[in-house]
């Protein structure tokens, strides 16, 4: 939970473990990873995510990352996606 | 008539199957979710329905909350005798997730269901091959191997689908192994057990995408190939439109020698000739941009040209999935407007609805060639490598592709300030070589639909324009006829811009369909005796003096303008408002005329 004090805006614990913590989008070209959690999504998002492969435990490895600022390309079970900041920032890694 | 539904995850070769059993040429690409409408054929005795593509039956985009409504309704009701689930081999997993979410809703509807497992010959090409026995005894449920694109297997899964709906009973079976909950490990389980191994094919890919995708050619190469594609336009069509252009002369010519003066020949020659021919003369150009932008889809490379663009187009409100819209709108707006469907942000999806139409579509090509033909030289630049004309042609749809994004902008700044709520996620499917044949077709049919479908309004406002124009005084009297005289009342409006009234009354008439634009005006210089160049506007707007500012203001104008009655009924279906299409239609003829005056000024 997030509380404006004084004019700033001071995080709980937990969210700053969050910040702390490397997600998808952190993962630089020929990195890989496992998917510790899916945080912030909505529920509908966090199903998609699942079925496409991204869930607890599931290896993914960053295979792309495009110019002009574009969305990363990961390697994703037996499929090849791309997703932008928003999407990949929520899935935490170990 | 019994109804087979077929259902699948996006991509996974449903289209192409559905083409290949009903003998129809439904658009396939290799993008996903390049479905969005349901179709349906006749096959054999039955009747083929073929879904939008949805990875999922909790869907999160319109054209998959679409398809799996659908899917709900039909298999709840009586219509739907049995059901065919496309399995893509090369993405088994995925493709099961879906697969097992539809097999149990249909076995507790108790409707019969059978698997084809498509993309056999990708699995072949690197090695592998699917234990399709395996997976059979472990969904409990038939399957076919099939590869749609090689035409193997597709016999067997017809006489698959007849059994189907003669034997139901055989295929309503109890879904194998777990209770249907845990659908997604059980996918999973299913591919390491039974499932090719595509590292090979995912690694063909990354290598082509390392390229493709990469930070020191990836922007480089998105720009050469959509240059290529105008300038394909040009270059590729000329010998095409010559042909054209000859044959509608040679034409006029014989059957004009052959009939006596008066106002039946005179009719042929201008209206027929002078007015519908001019416009088939651009016809191969429309083809063409079909082809190339088939090709374009069929690659593959559109999904990653999405990729590159997301961050550009989301500064200005839109999504990386807003670039086939896009590109598809350089055909036509009503297709691309429904493509839209698969942008699961709301205020993205209206954003790109709202400024699909300034992507120049097929219907514009004929007014940008004929102005660049008449004030363009057919010179080539950079070294002799690029055509001239083929460079004012891409700076054309550049411009109406800065127009969109700078509408887009402010209306995602000033306008619409729905919150965005959906992220980007694509997938990249493999890279496929395109097959040459349905490539064709597809050009072919773009040209007939171009044809038949604005032909009429083309000869309707050509007889419409040639009776106004040629009476009372006969040929050769156009000032002082019906429509000279009633062209002159408008005649202020364009007279701004150094356009007469025969350029006022095209640009009115156009409002129509865009590419009455052309044949009005032919129609007109061959009531004012140019016929002696039927098919050859071009020459005679040249030898009319058009100036290069009117010419410039006529094309920006034109770039702009929203005449398109289909596209604002389109546009008004898609956002479920009157008041959307409205205020679109009087926006962009305001801007087109201020933009077209400030042309003019400026040069």
């Amino acid at each position: 939970m997030t509380v404006q004090l004084a004019g700033l805006a001071i995080k709980s614990h937990e969210e700053t473990s969050l910040d702390a913590a490397k997600t998808m989008w952190d993962m630089a070209r020929g990195e890989q990873g496992i998917v510790a959690a899916l945080v912030g999504l909505s529920e509908a998002y966090k199903l998609r995510l699942n079925e496409i492969g991204v869930f607890v435990g599931a290896p993914v490895a960053c295979v792309n990352q495009p110019p002009m600022s574009a969305p990363k390309v990961f390697q994703i079970c037996d499929g090849i996606f791309s997703l932008d900041r928003d999407l990949a920032d929520k899935v935490v890694l170990n | 008539m019994s109804s087979i539904l077929v259902i699948g995850k996006p991509n996974s070769g449903k289209s192409l199957l559905f083409n290949r059993l009903t003998g129809m040429n439904q658009k396939v690409a290799n993008f996903p979710g390049v479905t969005v409408e349901i179709k349906s054929s006749a096959f054999r005795r039955h009747r083929l329905i073929d879904l939008p593509g949805t990875y999922s039956l909790q869907p999160i985009t319109p054209d998959e909350r679409i398809a799996v409504k659908k899917f709900h309704e039909t298999v709840a009701s009586d219509e739907v005798k049995g059901v065919l689930c496309m399995l893509d081999c090369t993405r088994l997993e995925r493709s099961l997730v879906f697969g097992l979410q539809a097999q149990r809703v249909c076995q507790e509807e108790g409707v019969p269901i059978m698997f084809a497992l498509n993309m056999m010959d990708d699995v072949a090409r690197i090695g592998e091959t699917v234990d399709v026995e395996g997976l059979k005894q472990a969904l409990n449920a038939e399957i076919r191997p099939i590869s749609t694109k090689k035409k193997q297997g597709l016999d067997e899964l017809a006489d698959d689908l007849d059994d189907m709906i003669r034997n139901p009973d055989r295929f309503v079976r109890e879904p194998g192994e777990g209770d249907g909950s845990d659908y997604l490990k059980r996918s999973h389980e299913l591919h390491q057990r039974f499932g090719p191994d595509v590292r090979a094919i995912l690694a063909l890919q990354q290598k082509l995408d390392n390229f493709f995708l990469s930070g020191t050619f990836g922007g480089l190469v998105f720009v050469l190939i959509m240059l290529l594609l105008f300038q394909s336009i040009f270059t590729w069509a000329t010998p095409l439109m010559d042909g054209v252009e000859g044959i509608i002369g040679w034409l006029a010519g014989q059957v004009s020698s052959g009939m006596s003066d008066g106002m039946v020949k005179d009719f042929i020659v201008d209206a027929m000739f002078g007015g519908v021919g001019s416009f088939l003369v651009f016809v191969p150009q429309i083809m063409v941009l079909t082809f190339i932008i088939g090709l374009l889809e069929d690659s593959g490379y559109l999904a990653r040209a999405s990729v590159l663009c997301h961050r550009t187009l989301s500064n200005v409100g839109l999504s990386g999935m807003s670039f086939v819209p896009y590109l598809s709108g350089f055909a036509c707006a009503i297709p691309a407007m429904m493509v839209a469907r698969n942008i699961p942000s709301t205020k993205r999806r209206l954003l790109t609805i709202i400024t699909i139409p300034l992507m120049s579509c097929s219907a514009r090509l004929p007014v940008y060639s004929l102005i660049i033909l008449v004030l363009v030289p057919a010179n080539k630049v950079f070294g002799g490598f690029v055509d001239l004309r083929g460079v004012i042609f891409f700076a054309l749809y550049f411009l109406g592709i800065v127009a969109a994004l700078v509408v887009s902008a402010l209306l995602s700044k000033y306008v619409i300030h729905e919150a965005d709520d959906a992220p980007f996620m694509l997938e990249l499917p493999p890279y496929r070589l395109p097959s040459l044949k349905p490539l064709l077709t597809r050009a072919v049919n773009a040209g007939k639909t171009f044809i038949t479908k604005a032909g009429h309004v083309i000869f309707a406002i050509a007889v419409i324009i040639w009776v106004l124009g040629y009476f009372p005084y006969g040929p050769g009297n156009l000032d002082s006829s019906y429509l000279g005289i009633m062209g002159k009342w408008i005649e202020p409006i364009f007279a701004p811009m150094d356009l007469d009234w025969r350029y006022g009354v095209a640009i009115l008439a156009s409002f129509a369909a865009r590419e009455v634009f052309v044949g009005t005006l032919g129609t007109m210089f061959g009531i004012d005796g140019a016929d002696e160049n039927i098919a050859g506007l071009a020459a005679n707007v040249q030898a009319d003096g058009m100036s290069l500012a009117s010419g410039a203001a006529l094309l920006v104008f034109y770039v702009i303008a929203l005449q398109c009655g289909a596209t604002l009924a389109v546009m008004r279906k898609e956002t479920g408002s009157n008041r959307i299409p409205i205020a679109t239609f009087v926006g962009y003829s305001l801007l087109a005329y201020l933009a077209a005056l400030l042309t003019y000024m400026t040069f």
